[in-house]
């Protein structure tokens, strides 16, 4: 699984209101390419709303969002995967009903080359296009250490392989940028400390250029080279954790007036 | 005797099983009930009709061109009438009431179209049954069945098989995670009412060559609804299940009770179904959708 290393990955002024409300202003964020950059803020502070309008969920406003100087500014959902944006939600969204290996097989889709009338006409390319998705499903599945569970139903998992599984279906597309929204949710420390070096490992194999919303902090600390802190819909500051952490804005936003004079 | 009336049965209920599986499938994907199904079928029925006596194609080739014609009415009708409902993201009751006016307009253009009388078919099936001992198989219903086997299974393969199935699958559980997926999830919508409408039209030519074509033939989506429900709304192999047993269960309360009693019978058993196991016949496998 070799793709283009370290793909140049930014978006510029991106806008979003939904009625009155504002969720994103003017945000621009440029991500480390080949590293792992951080999203950071509050809940409602508008990150998930960034990576929406990133994958096309939402239309935004204004603003531009360029991986490689490619311009993806409000296409389609599929459009946008297919071009190299992979991601996983916040909340999990497996295909519950199907099996592991199906799961991480749908991600390969686009690359499979064969319509429903050779399927059904049952000619010899959809057996050798099906075993290349099998054989890239399972080398998916294998990154990301699943290889034993692959014929488990994606309900019957325990929240940490799930969450693992969305990774490996996300990899699977062989996408050149990987957006992580709150990886960590719900896991125990244990299972926040397995997925750390799982996604430092991802990023050192693959040259995978990563962009992460999360709240918590050791996660941060130990995987992002960058971190952008979010309020209100806007980027306060942006730099490595340690300057972001002691940046008067970001000290007010979280500690209130007058914390940073202290 | 009895096992003739099994037999009849089965034949009936390979096309209620055909329009079940055609409504569930829409229904397990798109998480809607489509009313206008009823309405493919008779279009089905009626495009096999003008087909036949346009050209006197034989069985086979009219069969191709009422499921063809039929899946294009169907992806026609998604896109015009349900898509543009589904994408502005509002409740699927507006789809409901949408699908309803569909099906009216549907059966006033035939209306308009055939006039509103009874037609029949011309005769594309031999009279010479296939075996007459130990029961009597007729022709048609032997072909019928063939093609609702062969159907089904093609369905199933599509389904369980192929990348398509895969997406349409990926879609019913989550169509968002789906399109990340790099799933058009518009077109997989489109092969799905393709696959539904060409079920319907077979089911409609059938219908026709057995029965008779008729603008309200539509009506017999009822017996659609009753058989998904009978094997659990929302699942395929129940579906083929539900239509099944309601094909038999008729034909023995009609053999061994009364013609006009079997309706109420029926639909008594769909209340008793409904109050006591809502989730059907393979009600388990509700959960494995499509």
């Amino acid at each position: 699984m070799s793709q283009a290393t370290g793909a140049r990955f930014e978006f510029h002024n991106l806008t979003k209101a939904f009625g009155g409300l504002v969720a994103v202003n003017d945000v621009t964020v440029e991500a480390v390419a080949g590293g792992i950059t951080g999203i950071i803020g509050s809940n409602g502070a508008g990150k998930s709303t960034v990576f929406n309008l990133i994958s096309g969920f939402y239309k935004p406003d204004a603003g531009q969002v360029l991986l490689e100087g490619q311009d993806l500014t409000g296409r389609q959902p599929h459009e946008i995967a297919a071009a190299g944006v992979g991601r996983t939600f916040q909340n999990i969204r497996l295909f519950q009903g199907m099996s592991v290996l199906d799961n991480v097989r749908t991600a390969l889709h686009r690359s499979l080359d064969y319509n429903v009338f050779h399927a059904l006409l049952r000619l010899p390319k959809i057996r050798s296009e099906e075993k290349r998705a099998e054989e890239a499903a399972l080398e998916a599945l294998e990154l990301v250490g699943m290889l034993e569970a692959k014929e488990l139903t994606g309900s019957s998992l325990p929240y940490g392989l799930q969450r693992r599984l969305e990774i490996a279906r996300a990899l699977a597309m062989k996408p050149k940028i990987l957006l992580l929204d709150e990886p960590a949710a719900g896991l125990n420390p244990g299972e926040v400390a397995d997925l750390v070096n799982l996604i430092r490992s991802i990023n050192a194999k693959l040259g995978l250029t990563i962009l992460v919303i999360e709240h918590h902090m050791d996660l941060v600390a130990s995987l992002c080279q960058k971190v952008f802190a979010m309020n209100f819909g806007q980027v306060i500051a942006g730099g490595t954790l340690a300057e972001v952490q002691n940046d008067p804005a970001v000290l007010e936003a979280y500690l209130g007036k007058g914390a940073s004079h202290a | 005797m009895f096992w003739q009336q099994v037999f009849n049965g089965l034949s009936a209920g390979g096309i209620y099983a055909l329009i079940a599986v055609g409504f569930s499938l829409i229904y397990s994907i798109m998480r809607y009930i489509n009313l206008a199904h009823g309405s493919l079928i008779m279009i089905g029925a009626y495009i096999g009709y003008a087909v036949v006596t346009a050209t006197n194609f034989p069985l086979i080739p009219a069969l191709l061109a009422a499921a063809a014609g039929t899946a294009i009415v169907s992806v026609i009708v998604e896109r015009l009438a349900f898509r543009p409902i589904r994408v502005r993201g509002v409740s699927t009751l507006y789809i409901l009431v949408s699908s309803m006016v569909v099906s009216i307009l549907l059966q006033n253009l035939v209306m308009v179209i055939f006039g509103p009388s009874f037609r029949t078919l011309p005769q594309l099936v031999s009279d010479v049954p296939v075996v007459t001992h130990p029961i009597n198989i007729a022709r048609l219903d032997f072909y019928m069945m063939i093609v609702v086997v062969l159907s089904l299974v093609s369905l199933n393969f599509v389904l369980y098989r192929t990348k398509a199935g895969r997406a349409m699958r990926a879609v019913s559980f989550n169509p968002k995670a789906a399109a990340l997926m790099g799933v058009n999830t518009d077109r997989v919508v489109s092969l799905a009412f393709a696959l539904a409408g060409a079920l319907a039209g077979i089911a409609g030519i059938f219908l026709g060559i057995k029965y008779s074509v008729y603008p309200q033939l539509g009506e017999l989506i009822l017996k659609g609804f009753v058989a998904s429900v009978f094997g659990g709304l929302g699942s395929v192999a129940g579906a083929v299940v539900g239509g099944l047993a309601l094909g038999v269960i008729e034909v023995f309360l009609i053999a061994y009770g009364s013609s006009s009693f079997s309706p109420v019978m029926i639909y008594a058993l769909l209340v008793l179904i409904l109050l006591l196991r809502p989730r059907g016949i393979l009600g388990r496998i509700v959960e494995d959708k499509v």
